[in-house]
Protein backbone atom coordinates (compact mmCIF):
# COMPACT_ATOMS: atom_id res chain seq x y z
CA UNK A 1 0.00 0.00 0.00
CA UNK A 2 2.74 2.14 1.10
CA UNK A 3 4.36 1.56 -2.01
CA UNK A 4 1.67 2.53 -3.94
CA UNK A 5 1.12 5.65 -2.90
CA UNK A 6 5.14 6.24 -3.19
CA UNK A 7 4.71 5.96 -7.15
CA UNK A 8 1.38 7.56 -7.46
CA UNK A 9 2.87 10.92 -5.65
CA UNK A 10 6.24 11.03 -7.90
CA UNK A 11 4.12 10.68 -11.25
CA UNK A 12 1.64 13.20 -10.25
CA UNK A 13 4.62 15.64 -9.28
CA UNK A 14 6.08 14.51 -12.67
CA UNK A 15 3.10 16.10 -14.66
CA UNK A 16 3.96 19.51 -13.68
CA UNK A 17 8.11 19.20 -14.02
CA UNK A 18 7.50 17.98 -17.54
CA UNK A 19 5.02 20.77 -18.77
CA UNK A 20 7.34 23.28 -16.86
CA UNK A 21 10.18 21.60 -18.86
CA UNK A 22 8.03 22.21 -21.84
CA UNK A 23 6.98 25.40 -21.67
CA UNK A 24 10.57 26.03 -21.29
CA UNK A 25 11.81 24.23 -24.88
CA UNK A 26 8.63 26.23 -26.08
CA UNK A 27 10.08 29.90 -24.84
CA UNK A 28 13.42 29.02 -25.61
CA UNK A 29 12.49 27.89 -29.52
CA UNK A 30 9.81 30.06 -29.93
CA UNK A 31 11.00 33.41 -28.78
CA UNK A 32 14.61 33.49 -27.48
CA UNK A 33 16.48 31.27 -30.93
CA UNK A 34 14.08 33.64 -33.29
CA UNK A 35 15.09 36.25 -31.44
CA UNK A 36 18.87 35.71 -31.87
CA UNK A 37 17.99 34.86 -35.51
CA UNK A 38 16.57 38.04 -36.58
CA UNK A 39 19.16 40.12 -34.79
CA UNK A 40 21.81 38.09 -36.78
CA UNK A 41 20.50 38.40 -40.28
CA UNK A 42 19.93 42.42 -39.21
CA UNK A 43 24.29 42.15 -38.60
CA UNK A 44 24.63 40.31 -41.74
CA UNK A 45 22.60 42.72 -43.80
CA UNK A 46 24.41 45.69 -41.73
CA UNK A 47 27.44 44.37 -42.79
CA UNK A 48 27.09 43.57 -46.15
CA UNK A 49 25.47 47.09 -45.89
CA UNK A 50 28.70 48.40 -44.96
CA UNK A 51 30.80 46.45 -47.43
CA UNK A 52 28.78 47.97 -49.77
CA UNK A 53 29.40 51.08 -48.78
CA UNK A 54 33.18 50.75 -48.51
CA UNK A 55 33.23 49.58 -52.51
CA UNK A 56 31.32 53.18 -53.21
CA UNK A 57 33.50 54.63 -51.57
CA UNK A 58 36.85 53.20 -53.11
CA UNK A 59 34.95 53.61 -56.40
CA UNK A 60 34.52 57.32 -55.67
CA UNK A 61 38.36 57.54 -54.75
CA UNK A 62 39.51 55.70 -57.93
CA UNK A 63 37.77 58.01 -60.67
CA UNK A 64 39.82 59.76 -62.95
CA UNK A 65 38.02 62.60 -64.71
CA UNK A 66 39.90 65.02 -66.67
CA UNK A 67 38.58 68.16 -68.28
CA UNK A 68 39.43 69.78 -70.85
CA UNK A 69 38.15 73.30 -72.40
CA UNK A 70 38.97 74.39 -76.01
CA UNK A 71 37.45 77.70 -76.63
CA UNK A 72 35.75 78.83 -80.11
CA UNK A 73 35.50 82.48 -81.33
CA UNK A 74 32.92 82.38 -83.26
CA UNK A 75 29.95 81.79 -82.40
CA UNK A 76 31.69 82.26 -79.54
CA UNK A 77 31.58 79.35 -77.18
CA UNK A 78 33.27 76.69 -75.06
CA UNK A 79 33.33 72.96 -76.12
CA UNK A 80 34.28 71.09 -73.20
CA UNK A 81 35.69 67.63 -73.34
CA UNK A 82 36.45 64.93 -70.83
CA UNK A 83 38.59 61.79 -70.86
CA UNK A 84 38.42 58.83 -68.46
CA UNK A 85 41.75 57.76 -67.48
CA UNK A 86 40.28 55.34 -64.28
CA UNK A 87 38.69 51.31 -64.80
CA UNK A 88 35.57 52.74 -63.96
CA UNK A 89 32.85 54.40 -66.01
CA UNK A 90 31.93 57.86 -64.81
CA UNK A 91 28.32 59.37 -64.98
CA UNK A 92 28.48 63.12 -64.92
CA UNK A 93 25.55 64.92 -63.83
CA UNK A 94 26.20 68.40 -63.85
CA UNK A 95 28.62 71.10 -65.76
CA UNK A 96 29.29 74.37 -64.10
CA UNK A 97 30.50 77.20 -65.66
CA UNK A 98 31.21 79.70 -63.06
CA UNK A 99 28.55 80.01 -60.37
CA UNK A 100 25.72 78.39 -62.86
CA UNK A 101 24.62 74.78 -62.66
CA UNK A 102 23.68 73.10 -65.84
CA UNK A 103 21.94 69.46 -65.76
CA UNK A 104 24.13 66.76 -67.79
CA UNK A 105 23.79 62.93 -68.19
CA UNK A 106 26.73 61.49 -70.02
CA UNK A 107 28.50 58.39 -69.17
CA UNK A 108 31.93 58.31 -69.81
CA UNK A 109 33.79 54.83 -70.46
CA UNK A 110 36.72 53.88 -69.08
CA UNK A 111 40.12 54.46 -70.46
CA UNK A 112 38.21 56.83 -72.72
CA UNK A 113 39.52 59.20 -75.52
CA UNK A 114 39.00 62.80 -74.73
CA UNK A 115 35.29 63.02 -75.75
CA UNK A 116 33.37 66.48 -76.37
CA UNK A 117 29.93 66.39 -74.00
CA UNK A 118 29.17 69.92 -74.32
CA UNK A 119 28.74 73.12 -75.89
CA UNK A 120 28.86 76.24 -73.87
CA UNK A 121 27.42 79.75 -75.73
CA UNK A 122 29.11 82.44 -73.97
CA UNK A 123 26.90 85.50 -73.39
CA UNK A 124 28.47 88.64 -74.29
CA UNK A 125 28.68 90.50 -71.14
CA UNK A 126 30.21 87.66 -69.05
CA UNK A 127 34.16 88.17 -69.37
CA UNK A 128 35.63 84.86 -67.13
CA UNK A 129 34.87 81.54 -66.76
CA UNK A 130 35.37 78.93 -64.50
CA UNK A 131 34.30 75.39 -65.39
CA UNK A 132 33.92 72.42 -63.29
CA UNK A 133 31.79 69.07 -63.62
CA UNK A 134 30.41 66.98 -60.74
CA UNK A 135 29.88 63.08 -61.85
CA UNK A 136 27.73 61.14 -59.31
CA UNK A 137 29.83 59.93 -57.02
CA UNK A 138 30.36 63.26 -56.17
CA UNK A 139 33.44 64.08 -56.85
CA UNK A 140 34.19 67.73 -58.80
CA UNK A 141 36.21 68.07 -61.36
CA UNK A 142 37.74 71.68 -62.27
CA UNK A 143 39.30 72.58 -65.67
CA UNK A 144 41.80 74.76 -63.37
CA UNK A 145 42.63 77.39 -65.99
CA UNK A 146 40.53 80.41 -66.17
CA UNK A 147 39.32 81.40 -69.54
CA UNK A 148 39.08 85.02 -70.32
CA UNK A 149 37.65 86.73 -73.09
CA UNK A 150 39.57 89.12 -74.58
CA UNK A 151 37.67 91.50 -77.26
CA UNK A 152 40.73 92.44 -78.60
CA UNK A 153 42.72 88.76 -79.25
CA UNK A 154 39.62 86.42 -78.39
CA UNK A 155 40.30 84.00 -76.22
CA UNK A 156 43.35 83.79 -74.21
CA UNK A 157 43.87 81.74 -70.76
CA UNK A 158 45.81 83.53 -67.65
CA UNK A 159 48.28 80.77 -67.55
CA UNK A 160 49.77 77.84 -69.41
CA UNK A 161 50.89 75.01 -67.60
CA UNK A 162 52.66 71.29 -68.16
CA UNK A 163 51.44 68.97 -65.33
CA UNK A 164 53.69 66.09 -64.22
CA UNK A 165 52.16 63.01 -62.44
CA UNK A 166 54.33 60.09 -61.43
CA UNK A 167 52.67 57.20 -60.40
CA UNK A 168 53.78 53.65 -62.45
CA UNK A 169 57.80 54.75 -62.51
CA UNK A 170 60.07 52.42 -59.59
CA UNK A 171 60.98 54.38 -56.96
CA UNK A 172 60.02 57.44 -54.74
CA UNK A 173 61.75 60.23 -55.43
CA UNK A 174 62.59 61.85 -58.99
CA UNK A 175 64.14 64.98 -60.84
CA UNK A 176 61.97 66.25 -63.66
CA UNK A 177 63.37 68.59 -66.43
CA UNK A 178 61.31 70.65 -68.67
CA UNK A 179 62.99 72.07 -71.03
CA UNK A 180 61.29 74.09 -74.45
CA UNK A 181 60.84 77.58 -76.15
CA UNK A 182 59.90 79.31 -72.75
CA UNK A 183 61.14 79.21 -70.52
CA UNK A 184 64.69 77.15 -71.47
CA UNK A 185 64.66 75.18 -68.60
CA UNK A 186 63.07 74.16 -65.22
CA UNK A 187 63.78 71.41 -63.19
CA UNK A 188 62.34 70.17 -59.77
CA UNK A 189 62.60 67.55 -57.65
CA UNK A 190 59.18 65.39 -57.08
CA UNK A 191 57.54 62.36 -54.72
CA UNK A 192 55.83 59.44 -56.50
CA UNK A 193 52.02 60.67 -56.67
CA UNK A 194 52.78 64.36 -55.93
CA UNK A 195 51.54 66.32 -58.62
CA UNK A 196 54.02 69.18 -60.15
CA UNK A 197 53.06 72.67 -62.12
CA UNK A 198 55.48 74.00 -64.46
CA UNK A 199 53.84 77.01 -65.63
CA UNK A 200 55.39 78.99 -68.93
CA UNK A 201 54.29 81.72 -70.94
CA UNK A 202 54.14 80.68 -74.83
CA UNK A 203 52.52 78.05 -76.35
CA UNK A 204 55.36 75.47 -78.36
CA UNK A 205 56.53 71.60 -77.66
CA UNK A 206 58.10 71.11 -74.48
CA UNK A 207 60.43 68.24 -73.23
CA UNK A 208 59.57 66.77 -70.40
CA UNK A 209 63.03 63.91 -68.84
CA UNK A 210 62.21 62.10 -65.58
CA UNK A 211 65.56 61.16 -63.52
CA UNK A 212 65.79 58.89 -61.11
CA UNK A 213 69.27 59.41 -59.50
CA UNK A 214 71.30 60.80 -62.51
CA UNK A 215 69.82 58.22 -64.98
CA UNK A 216 67.00 59.13 -67.03
CA UNK A 217 64.06 57.06 -67.00
CA UNK A 218 61.19 58.84 -68.96
CA UNK A 219 60.94 61.00 -71.88
CA UNK A 220 57.92 63.33 -73.62
CA UNK A 221 57.17 65.68 -75.58
CA UNK A 222 54.01 67.69 -74.92
CA UNK A 223 52.11 70.88 -77.07
CA UNK A 224 50.57 73.42 -75.82
CA UNK A 225 48.85 74.71 -78.63
CA UNK A 226 46.61 77.68 -77.10
CA UNK A 227 43.77 78.23 -78.86
CA UNK A 228 43.18 75.26 -80.63
CA UNK A 229 45.23 72.39 -78.17
CA UNK A 230 45.05 72.37 -74.66
CA UNK A 231 46.38 74.85 -72.44
CA UNK A 232 47.32 72.45 -69.86
CA UNK A 233 49.18 69.71 -70.87
CA UNK A 234 49.71 66.62 -69.10
CA UNK A 235 52.46 63.94 -68.36
CA UNK A 236 51.74 60.61 -67.02
CA UNK A 237 54.61 58.60 -66.33
CA UNK B 1 -13.00 -0.21 6.30
CA UNK B 2 -9.11 0.19 5.40
CA UNK B 3 -10.20 -0.02 1.90
CA UNK B 4 -12.67 2.89 1.81
CA UNK B 5 -10.30 5.31 3.45
CA UNK B 6 -7.68 4.04 1.20
CA UNK B 7 -10.01 5.57 -2.13
CA UNK B 8 -11.18 9.03 0.01
CA UNK B 9 -6.99 9.58 0.33
CA UNK B 10 -6.53 9.39 -3.37
CA UNK B 11 -8.29 12.28 -4.27
CA UNK B 12 -6.79 15.07 -2.66
CA UNK B 13 -2.93 14.24 -4.78
CA UNK B 14 -4.98 13.81 -7.63
CA UNK B 15 -6.86 17.57 -6.73
CA UNK B 16 -2.94 18.54 -5.86
CA UNK B 17 -1.70 17.44 -9.11
CA UNK B 18 -4.11 19.12 -11.25
CA UNK B 19 -4.07 22.04 -9.35
CA UNK B 20 -0.08 21.77 -9.67
CA UNK B 21 -0.39 21.87 -13.38
CA UNK B 22 -2.68 24.16 -13.76
CA UNK B 23 -0.42 26.51 -11.66
CA UNK B 24 2.28 25.64 -13.67
CA UNK B 25 0.60 26.17 -17.13
CA UNK B 26 -0.91 29.68 -16.46
CA UNK B 27 2.21 30.65 -15.06
CA UNK B 28 4.81 28.95 -17.29
CA UNK B 29 1.77 30.41 -20.28
CA UNK B 30 1.90 33.74 -19.13
CA UNK B 31 5.85 33.68 -18.87
CA UNK B 32 6.07 32.41 -22.23
CA UNK B 33 3.06 35.06 -23.91
CA UNK B 34 5.51 37.73 -21.75
CA UNK B 35 8.97 36.39 -23.54
CA UNK B 36 7.59 36.23 -27.04
CA UNK B 37 6.23 39.92 -26.42
CA UNK B 38 9.79 41.30 -25.01
CA UNK B 39 11.65 39.64 -27.38
CA UNK B 40 9.48 40.84 -30.27
CA UNK B 41 10.36 44.33 -28.89
CA UNK B 42 14.22 43.95 -28.55
CA UNK B 43 14.32 42.33 -31.44
CA UNK B 44 12.36 45.11 -33.36
CA UNK B 45 14.27 47.64 -31.20
CA UNK B 46 17.63 46.49 -32.62
CA UNK B 47 16.42 46.06 -36.29
CA UNK B 48 15.40 50.16 -36.00
CA UNK B 49 18.25 51.15 -34.40
CA UNK B 50 20.52 49.09 -36.84
CA UNK B 51 18.33 50.63 -39.91
CA UNK B 52 19.06 54.15 -38.35
CA UNK B 53 22.90 52.89 -38.21
CA UNK B 54 22.41 52.00 -41.20
CA UNK B 55 21.33 55.45 -42.75
CA UNK B 56 23.66 57.07 -40.72
CA UNK B 57 26.39 55.48 -42.59
CA UNK B 58 24.68 55.32 -45.70
CA UNK B 59 25.05 59.31 -45.98
CA UNK B 60 26.79 60.78 -48.78
CA UNK B 61 26.77 64.54 -49.47
CA UNK B 62 29.44 67.38 -50.39
CA UNK B 63 29.34 70.98 -50.69
CA UNK B 64 29.20 71.07 -54.25
CA UNK B 65 30.27 74.83 -54.90
CA UNK B 66 30.24 77.79 -53.01
CA UNK B 67 29.17 81.35 -54.47
CA UNK B 68 28.45 84.94 -53.54
CA UNK B 69 27.02 87.88 -54.36
CA UNK B 70 27.38 91.49 -52.05
CA UNK B 71 25.31 90.34 -49.30
CA UNK B 72 24.38 86.46 -49.86
CA UNK B 73 26.56 83.37 -49.71
CA UNK B 74 25.07 80.72 -51.90
CA UNK B 75 25.79 77.47 -50.83
CA UNK B 76 25.08 74.23 -53.52
CA UNK B 77 24.87 70.76 -51.57
CA UNK B 78 24.29 67.71 -53.45
CA UNK B 79 23.38 64.08 -52.11
CA UNK B 80 24.79 61.02 -53.91
CA UNK B 81 23.97 58.55 -51.53
CA UNK B 82 20.39 56.93 -51.51
CA UNK B 83 19.08 57.83 -48.26
CA UNK B 84 17.26 61.56 -48.20
CA UNK B 85 18.92 63.55 -45.68
CA UNK B 86 18.11 66.98 -43.36
CA UNK B 87 21.34 69.29 -42.95
CA UNK B 88 22.33 72.69 -41.42
CA UNK B 89 24.15 75.04 -42.90
CA UNK B 90 26.81 77.18 -40.87
CA UNK B 91 28.57 79.78 -42.38
CA UNK B 92 31.58 81.35 -40.80
CA UNK B 93 33.20 85.13 -42.40
CA UNK B 94 36.62 85.12 -40.94
CA UNK B 95 36.40 88.01 -38.83
CA UNK B 96 32.95 88.97 -39.24
CA UNK B 97 29.38 87.80 -39.43
CA UNK B 98 28.48 84.41 -39.25
CA UNK B 99 25.08 83.00 -40.13
CA UNK B 100 23.12 79.70 -40.90
CA UNK B 101 19.53 78.32 -42.27
CA UNK B 102 18.82 74.97 -40.31
CA UNK B 103 16.42 72.16 -41.88
CA UNK B 104 17.27 71.80 -45.44
CA UNK B 105 15.67 68.94 -47.09
CA UNK B 106 17.91 66.88 -49.58
CA UNK B 107 16.50 64.07 -51.20
CA UNK B 108 18.89 60.93 -52.37
CA UNK B 109 20.43 62.46 -56.11
CA UNK B 110 19.33 65.36 -55.15
CA UNK B 111 20.64 68.89 -55.19
CA UNK B 112 19.63 72.25 -52.99
CA UNK B 113 21.11 75.27 -53.33
CA UNK B 114 20.94 77.12 -49.51
CA UNK B 115 20.92 81.32 -49.45
CA UNK B 116 22.60 82.83 -46.21
CA UNK B 117 22.02 86.45 -46.25
CA UNK B 118 24.54 88.69 -44.80
CA UNK B 119 24.57 93.01 -44.32
CA UNK B 120 28.08 93.14 -46.49
CA UNK B 121 30.75 90.65 -48.21
CA UNK B 122 33.67 92.02 -48.80
CA UNK B 123 35.79 90.86 -51.92
CA UNK B 124 38.55 88.24 -50.53
CA UNK B 125 36.72 87.73 -47.47
CA UNK B 126 37.47 84.30 -46.69
CA UNK B 127 34.54 82.05 -45.53
CA UNK B 128 34.16 78.68 -44.32
CA UNK B 129 30.90 76.64 -45.08
CA UNK B 130 30.30 73.46 -42.97
CA UNK B 131 27.26 71.30 -43.27
CA UNK B 132 25.79 69.26 -40.61
CA UNK B 133 23.13 66.67 -41.09
CA UNK B 134 21.00 65.75 -38.48
CA UNK B 135 22.41 61.85 -38.43
CA UNK B 136 25.94 64.45 -37.49
CA UNK B 137 27.90 63.67 -41.00
CA UNK B 138 29.51 67.18 -41.93
CA UNK B 139 31.06 68.50 -44.94
CA UNK B 140 33.14 71.25 -45.11
CA UNK B 141 34.24 74.32 -47.63
CA UNK B 142 36.36 77.10 -47.47
CA UNK B 143 35.96 79.71 -50.26
CA UNK B 144 37.11 83.51 -50.81
CA UNK B 145 34.72 85.73 -51.81
CA UNK B 146 34.85 87.55 -55.33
Amino acid sequence: MLTTDTSLNRGRRGTSTVLGTLIFVGILFTAVIPMFLVIRQADTLFENSKHELGILDQERRDEALYVYIYTVADPRSLIVKVQNKGELSVRIVRLWVNDEPLDLDYIVPPMSDIEEIHTYPIPEETDSYYIKVTTDRGNSVAFDTPLVWDYGMGWTSEILSINVLITSLPGNIFKIEVTGPDPAYQETLTLKYEPKFFLVDVEGTYAVTIFRGTKEIYYEEVTINDPEGPLVAWVFA
Amino acid sequence: MNKSTSMRRAYSPVIAALILSAVVLSVGGAVWAYSQGSMTIIAEDYIEGINELKDTISERFTIEHVANTSTQILVWIYNYGEVAIVVDVYVDIDGGESNSVMNVDVGPDDFVEVVIVFSAIQDNDEVAVKAVSRRGNNAYYRYLAQ
